[in-house]
């Protein structure tokens, strides 16, 4: 039985998909693309799948890591070109190789964050953008959760961003951004985007957020 | 493809994967290399219109041809409605996104009455004018389909064609039909003066209803050539008929989430109370291999893991043991469950209880429908007592614990005792369970009972009886309350109000154009779920258009008079729908179609042809 990670991409409508919506759409994926999946023991046995870093509703990724279990003979590149053939729009694998890292050692996401506004707001929205991100501190309330309940936490969103970059052309703010990510901190992006929005006061016309790679606490991209 | 107006409002409303399409397996055509664009549309959610066989099979068979291009539609919830409204966004296509007021033929199936209001809520979230006097030219005709359309008059002022029975035939000759006429340049009248010559199309505004001043009908009157009767179609050969290779397979989870394999149409047994068991006559059977085969593929095309078996009553096909076989040899090595609804419990084999323990384990549901012999007798359910409890007894030996008893209150000829006889029935279930040495071990037994309204339905036997009123119903719900003396026992009941509107437009003429309407424009919609039945604004509706709901619901029709579907021909004989009407009062059942032909008449439409009699 091998270890295996299949890479892929979540954009365009299929960003609409949630987390467990996702878990269901891979499977049968890996059913159409008679994978030979090892399936958990028990009553009920199901797949065994694993995520790495779960993707939230409305955010696209080109970075997705989900983690197989192999039983038999397929090849990695088998497994990619067989699932390549039977994935929905918007999903598309781009890798699979043996896993090499345990996935609790994401530390940072990268995103880009794509903001269209009326070109009357573009400079504002830079100059104050990064007036906010020079601060020490920016503080959100992030829903978290102490042992069962669910409280509101306040957290400082400069500690956790490892790097940033504003950019703008007429219509468009775009901002690259690393956060804090995995299993022991993990910033959404939509709370920076949010409290930019709100201190700044600016509607902007849409929201585009993409995921672009992990990486590991010392800056390793995951793999 | 999503545009930017719907990309904006999608983060605001809950589930936005029922509005992106996109779904694996949908068929996505260019515009341009097509003649025809039709809309199928679901009145009601994605959830409960994307597990519905019937649509899964005319998107296959339209999609299969090169010059039409089928997409589908549902009814927005509340708050993505509310959205489209705020943003005057109209209602779209899931595969291309373009206004289906753009279309050619805008199709509903209607399902349930219930999901009337939705249709006119659709067309006008569409911006489609609802009346069909409203809309001329050649695009935007509104067809209707389903089972509601046996009796389609509800729906008169709204739909320009029904089709009757079954659509794979039907649609594709439509389809044709309308092509041809827009390369002519026709116009709407010239095509439709054509399409009623096709069997099975009815075309409400060719017929003239007048009335009696009691409100009855005098006589119903076809004008432009319309047959005087409109025959229902039927697919005469399953095997030889469309199925599809491919489903679509939604993201998000739907009521039924997995491959559906029809088995046979049509129901052998006759029951009086059941619309279905009599408008999908005669018996046509589908053989066990192409059913096994056509499964098999949809498996491999869909991921799915699970396959189920359709028809009204899996048990009575005459395959099952073959099917089976076949099927639990590759969906065993695929990880694949069978599940099969709609199982009878009087012909439960030994030799099938041992291939369902194979089967995925979910609780055993049998509907004996009434408590006593005597009801059960006059509904023809044929079903004993000693039946239920001896396969009850079956089942917990092989490990079931839990079941499900399906009842109906207010049929026809129904008394308290009757009533109280649905309790003492479930609570011999408990006590078999209890006195059965070969129980499973350490476990207690739980046997719900659900209670829905009877509702009286066109082409059935009952379609002259009167409805139980509202007040009837709510005192044998209690009085069943009362007579249920243990907590093993779990009852459950419908909302009477929504009954009583079904069992309105389940048997209403044209005059219930108007009420719909009005209800509509007060805002019902959605009205078959208990959150958005407001029943108080349908109330207000049949007293603003002076329409009484008793005259339909609670009065009792004589024999001889005209009922507002009787100018629609289902192949069922009316003699026959009378004396079997004639034995439920005498209690006294008809044997199954496979121990003796009925004479219902529904295999003139086959040719003489009907599976249950070979
Ligand atoms: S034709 Fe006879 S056997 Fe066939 S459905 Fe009718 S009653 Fe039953």
């Amino acid at each position: 039985m091998r270890l295996v990670r299949i890479r892929f991409e979540k954009t365009g409508r299929s960003k609409y998909i949630s987390h467990l919506d996702l878990t269901r759409c891979m499977s049968r994926a890996l059913k159409r693309a008679q994978i030979p999946i090892w399936y958990t023991q028990g009553f009920n046995p199901h797949p065994y799948m694993t995520f790495a870093l779960p993707l939230s509703l409305g955010i696209e990724s080109l970075c997705e890591s989900m983690d197989i279990k192999i039983e038999g003979e397929m090849q990695n590149d088998q497994i990619e070109e067989s699932l390549s053939k039977v994935m929905p729009e918007g999903i598309s694998v781009y890798s699979v190789y043996d896993a090499k890292m345990d996935a609790r050692k994401i530390a940072f996401a990268q995103y880009d964050i794509l903001l269209e506004l009326s070109s009357g707001d573009v400079d504002n929205f830079v100059y104050s953008a990064k007036a906010l991100l020079d601060c020490d501190e920016l503080i959100v309330e992030k829903l978290g959760k102490k042992g069962r309940k669910k409280v509101v936490k306040q957290v400082n969103l400069i500690e956790h961003i490892k790097s940033q970059k504003i950019t703008s052309s007429e219509k468009q703010v775009k901002i690259m951004v690393q956060l804090s990510a995995g299993s022991s901190a993990n910033i959404n992006p939509n709370l920076l985007v949010d409290v930019l929005i709100e201190k700044i006061g600016v509607e902007p016309e849409s929201v585009k957020i993409i995921r672009k790679s992990l990486y590991t606490e010392s800056g390793e991209e995951f793999l | 493809m999503l545009n930017k107006q719907v990309e904006k409002i999608l983060p605001l409303v809950q589930k936005p994967a029922r509005y992106t399409g996109g779904e694996l397996n949908c068929v996505v055509k260019n515009k341009d290399d097509i003649k025809l664009r039709f809309a199928f549309c679901f009145p009601d959610t994605y959830e409960i219109g994307m597990s519905h066989l019937g649509m899964k099979i005319l998107y296959s068979l339209i999609n299969d041809r090169k010059d039409a291009w089928c997409e589908r539609v549902f009814a927005p919830w509340i708050d993505m409605e509310e959205q489209m409204r705020k943003n005057d966004i109209p209602l779209y296509a899931l595969e291309s996104g373009d206004p289906i007021s753009e279309f050619d033929i805008i199709g509903f199936t209607m399902q349930y009455e219930l999901s009337y209001t939705n249709v006119l809520n659709m067309l006008d979230l569409a911006k489609i004018p609802v009346f069909s006097k409203d809309r001329a030219g050649l695009s935007q005709i509104v067809i209707a389909g389903g089972p509601c359309v046996c009796n389609p008059e509800p729906l008169a002022d709204f739909i320009d064609i029904f089709l009757l029975g079954e659509g794979e035939e039907i649609t594709n000759e439509l389809i044709d039909l309308l092509i041809e006429h827009k390369e002519n340049n026709s116009t709407k009248q010239e095509f439709l003066k054509d399409a009623c010559k096709i069997q099975g199309v009815y075309i409400p505004a060719f017929y003239d209803v007048l009335y009696n001043k009691d409100g009855t009908i005098k006589d119903v009157v076809a004008k432009q050539g319309a047959p005087k009767k409109v025959k229902k179609r039927i697919i005469r050969n399953l095997d030889n008929a469309h199925y599809p290779s491919h489903f679509v397979v939604p993201f998000i989870e739907t009521v039924h989430d997995r491959a559906v394999e029809e088995i046979f149409r049509g129901c052998i047994r006759g029951c009086r109370f059941c619309q279905a068991g009599f408008i999908y006559r005669p018996i046509r059977e589908k053989s066990a291999k192409v059913a096994n085969e056509q499964c098999k593929t949809l498996c491999d095309t869909s991921g799915y893991d699970e396959a189920s078996l359709c028809s009204l009553s899996t048990s009575d096909y005459t395959q099952i043991s073959e099917l089976l076989n076949d099927m639990l040899d590759w969906t065993k090595d695929e990880m694949i469950n069978v599940s099969l609804p709609s199982l009878r419990i009087d012909n439960f084999s030994d030799e099938l209880i041992e291939k369902l323990k194979l089967i995925r384990r979910s609780g055993l549901t049998f509907a004996p429908e009434a408590g006593t012999q005597r009801l059960r007798d006059a509904i023809n359910k044929n079903i004993t007592q000693e039946e239920v409890l001896k396969t009850c007894n079956k089942a917990f030996e092989g490990g079931w614990t839990s079941v499900k008893l399906y009842f109906m209150l207010g049929l026809p000829t129904e008394t308290m005792d009757d009533v109280s006889g649905i309790a003492s029935l479930a609570q011999m279930v408990v006590d078999e369970f209890y006195k059965n040495p070969n129980k499973p071990k350490g476990k207690g037994v739980n046997v719900s009972v659900s209670a829905s309204s009877f509702v009286p339905k066109p082409f059935t036997p009952f379609q002259w009886e009167p409805q139980d009123t509202a007040q009837m119903l709510i005192d044998k719900q209690s009085h069943l309350q009362q007579s249920i003396t243990t907590r093993k026992i779990k009852l459950s009941w419908h909302d009477v109000s929504t009954s009583v509107l079904e069992g309105v437009f389940a048997r209403g003429d044209r005059k219930l154009c108007s009420v719909l309407y009005t209800a509509w424009k007060k805002g019902c919609k959605f009205d078959g779920w208990d959150e958005h039945f407001k029943f108080d604004l349908w109330q207000q509706s049949f007293e603003e258009c002076l329409v009484s709901p008793e005259f339909y619901a609670n009065r009792k029709r004589e024999f001889e008079e005209i009922l507002p579907w009787d100018h629609l021909d289902y192949g069922i004989d009316k003699n026959f729908l009378i004396k079997e009407n004639q034995k439920a009062h005498s209690a006294t059942t008809t044997p199954h179609c496979r121990q003796k032909c009925a004479g219902c008449g529904s295999n003139g439409l086959n040719g003489g042809k009907c599976d249950a009699i070979g």
